[in-house]
């Protein structure tokens, strides 16, 4: 790798002809965004450029599944883009590999960069030794979706209610459930997993936090899928799967179909819900033995080392993270910034979502979310828990010696 | 005793024709639910996933498409690049299938075994080391190793196969009498052997437009802009800002990119079967 940099270095050094190429630089800016977020990126380029005139950003947008294969072979190929978003269960395994920069001389001489401006939990992911690796653009946690509609109709109090009566939690989650199932056979009462079980890591380590579970023991050297915690909350999952109250694993039912009572992501969801004719709103997540907890879902920008910019390309991450600009992005990605995170033209910014609701399950959930940090070998862990679903949700499984297995998969993997 | 004969056959292949049908059932379906959903809101195809029918027919989708994305572009690209290649697979593998059945050469075998190896070895494998070589070129981000990958690689070589094996099957007096008449080497090529190798150039024709259409690896790794993606990348884009997939829009587009490989199949079918049959019997 080092070889092929001092080579490609060079190569560079002698089609330096082009004496142009240092007065204008262009960046090549890398996202998985789609949509109107993709546009607020491109717009952003623009008026970058307009500020700094010798920079220009190209944003190129990479599908999601794709991502990650992509950049590997770029990075490899020696053109590697010079900054772009990073998704926080790919980080470590860059951060591993030292294709990012470190970003903390820059931010300690910059005052402007305003760092303790950023919650605390935000920041863990990206920090390493002394060093930061990349600025959380992103900053989300998982809460409850549900479903007015279907509350109404079972005749039971809703999540908002038992929230307001201190009862919202997960025996209460499954009790609604059960009753909504009752009431709308062709519905379901509620899930904590997602319709791509490759994703299972989401709302159920909600649940597995709140019970003292965990995936991993804290310093990441052995698993802890088999704890007492991580147990309760699966054996939920797999008793709602049996009574037919959550949808089967791979069964296709959106929360969006308004099919499902309640579901649990984040604020970026909410863009699906636009248009459609059944009544919702949001909800932190439910409350166990150990408290209500949450997960913390992440993405940063990062500068890639392979850039042969790295100084324009951190110029333009801190125009991405600078308060202005967050503040627009935060339309669709909660800030990381809590300044702007707790501003009424945040809490305002989502048409879908009411001020008070995203106060209650965003804001007030922050301070018990938590990050998940993984190691740089997450994809193949993730294979493990992934290939042994189907066994765990099975109705006469035991749950316990499934996971126990499971961890005897992982553990090699983490030493 | 009066066995009405025209009836009873018209019962036979009647039940002949219903259970086929039925058995079309688990081909049609899919592509049926495709070509429906592409019509239903994102709500809807998830409300009910096996309707067929939706409750109302909006083509919003498809203007949509057009309209918030560079489909448009992507669809002439996909289109433009699937020709050239389709194009000039034909030219190098019926040129190259031709010298190696016909001519003589030193290195001949060895030329073969490498040309075949291309076939063998996994794109994956290759990947990193062609990256640094287009890299080197200086025509990374442009549609050219993407071309160049189809002609000189897997697709390419599966041609010169197929051209070689099918030049090796028609008898040599063919061309003796053709030289004796007086023609030269490209003389007998172009009017002899080319129109013998119709068939197999129709077959050579059809896999070299599907691989290119259907190239996912190639395009990833070597295009930036959406303007310049091809159609299997650009169905990956209809999302919402932070990669959740919308399903209506994706569904519309994939039906938008199946159609034209659906009428190319049906107006060749009769040909595209009958090389197929034909190189087989031969071979």
């Amino acid at each position: 790798m080092k070889h092929a940099r001092r080579n490609l270095m060079l190569l560079t050094l002698l089609s330096l002809s082009t004496a142009s190429a240092q007065e204008k630089v262009t960046l090549r800016f890398t996202t998985w965004a789609g949509g109107d977020g993709l546009k607020l990126l491109q717009t952003l380029a623009t008026e970058f450029t307009k500020k700094n005139p010798s920079i220009n950003v190209e944003v190129e947008s990479i599908p999601f599944a794709s991502y990650d294969q992509k950049l590997t072979v770029q990075m490899a190929g020696g053109t590697s883009p010079d900054v772009g978003w990073v998704a926080e269960r790919s980080a470590p395994a860059y951060m591993s590999s030292k294709s990012l920069v470190d970003l903390n001389p820059y931010i300690k001489s910059n005052s402007s960069m305003r760092i303790s401006d950023y919650a605390p939990a935000s920041m863990t992911l990206w920090k390493k030794g002394e060093g930061i690796y990349g600025l959380p653009f992103s900053f989300s946690p998982i809460f409850m979706y549900y479903n007015k509609d279907l509350f109404q109709k079972a005749g039971i109090p809703t999540p908002s209610e038992l929230l307001a009566q201190k009862k919202w939690n997960y025996a209460a989650f499954e009790a609604s459930a059960a009753a909504i199932k009752k009431a709308a056979p062709n519905a379901y009462g509620g899930t904590l997993l997602r319709l791509d079980p490759t994703n299972w890591a989401a709302g159920i380590l909600a649940a597995m936090y709140s019970s003292g579970g965990d995936i991993f023991n804290k310093d990441l050297s052995s698993c802890t899928m088999n704890s007492a915690g991580t147990v309760q909350a699966f054996e939920m999952m797999q008793r709602m799967i049996k009574e037919g109250s959550a949808p089967k694993l791979g069964e296709q039912v959106t929360f969006a179909s308004g099919n499902l009572g309640m579901y649990a992501d984040q604020v970026s969801y909410s863009g699906q819900l636009s248009n459609v004719k059944f009544k919702w709103d949001i909800v932190p997540m439910p409350s166990g033995p150990k408290g209500q907890k949450t997960l913390l879902g992440q993405a940063g920008y990062a500068v890639f080392s392979g850039s042969k910019h790295q100084k324009e390309a951190i110029q333009f991450v801190a125009f991405l993270s600078s308060p202005a600009v967050m503040k627009r992005t935060a339309q669709f990605f909660p800030p990381p910034r809590r300044s702007i995170l707790n501003s009424d033209a945040y809490l305002n910014s989502n048409p879908l979502i009411p001020a008070a609701s995203l106060r209650q399950a965003v804001l007030k959930q922050v301070s018990g979310a938590k990050a998940l940090i993984v190691p740089a070998n997450w994809a193949q862990v993730n294979d493990v828990v992934v290939r042994n679903m189907d066994r765990i949700f099975r109705p006469s499984a035991n749950v316990k010696d499934e996971l126990n297995q499971v961890c005897n998969d992982i553990n090699p993997l983490l030493r | 005793m009066n066995l009405d004969f025209p009836r009873l056959r018209l019962l036979s292949s009647s039940m002949y024709y219903l259970v086929m049908i039925v058995l079309a059932i688990p081909f049609l379906f899919p592509t049926l639910w495709m070509l429906t959903a592409s019509l239903k809101s994102d709500q809807e195809i998830f409300q009910n996933p096996l309707a067929l029918i939706p409750q109302s027919i909006s083509w919003d989708n498809f203007t949509r498409i057009f309209h918030d994305y560079p489909f448009a572009a992507q669809y002439v690209n996909s289109v433009y690049i699937a020709v050239v290649v389709t194009a000039l697979t034909l030219i190098i593998g019926a040129l190259a299938g031709y010298g190696f059945a016909r001519l003589n050469f030193p290195g001949k075998d060895l030329m073969f075994i490498l040309c075949l190896s291309a076939m063998m070895l996994p794109s994956e494998a290759l990947s990193i080391p062609q990256f640094a070589l287009f890299k080197f070129l200086g025509i990374n981000n442009t549609h050219l190793p993407i071309i160049l990958l189809q002609i000189f690689g897997g697709t390419g070589a599966l041609a010169v196969f197929m051209m070689r094996q099918h030049f090796l099957t028609l008898p040599r007096e063919l061309d003796e009498a053709a030289l004796m008449d007086g023609l030269d080497r490209w003389g007998i090529f172009w009017r002899i052997m080319l129109p013998l190798a119709r068939p197999v150039l129709v077959a050579v024709g059809i896999f070299a437009f599907l691989n290119s259409w259907n190239d996912y690896f190639n395009p990833l790794v070597y295009l930036n802009s959406s303007e310049q993606y091809t159609l299997p990348l650009g169905l990956q884009t209809f999302t919402d800002p932070l990669g959740g997939v919308f399903w209506n829009l994706t569904l519309a587009a994939s039906t938008l990119s199946t159609l034209p490989l659906l009428l190319a199949f049906l107006v060749a079918q009769k040909q595209f079967v009958q090389s197929m049959v034909g190189s087989s019997v031969k071979g």
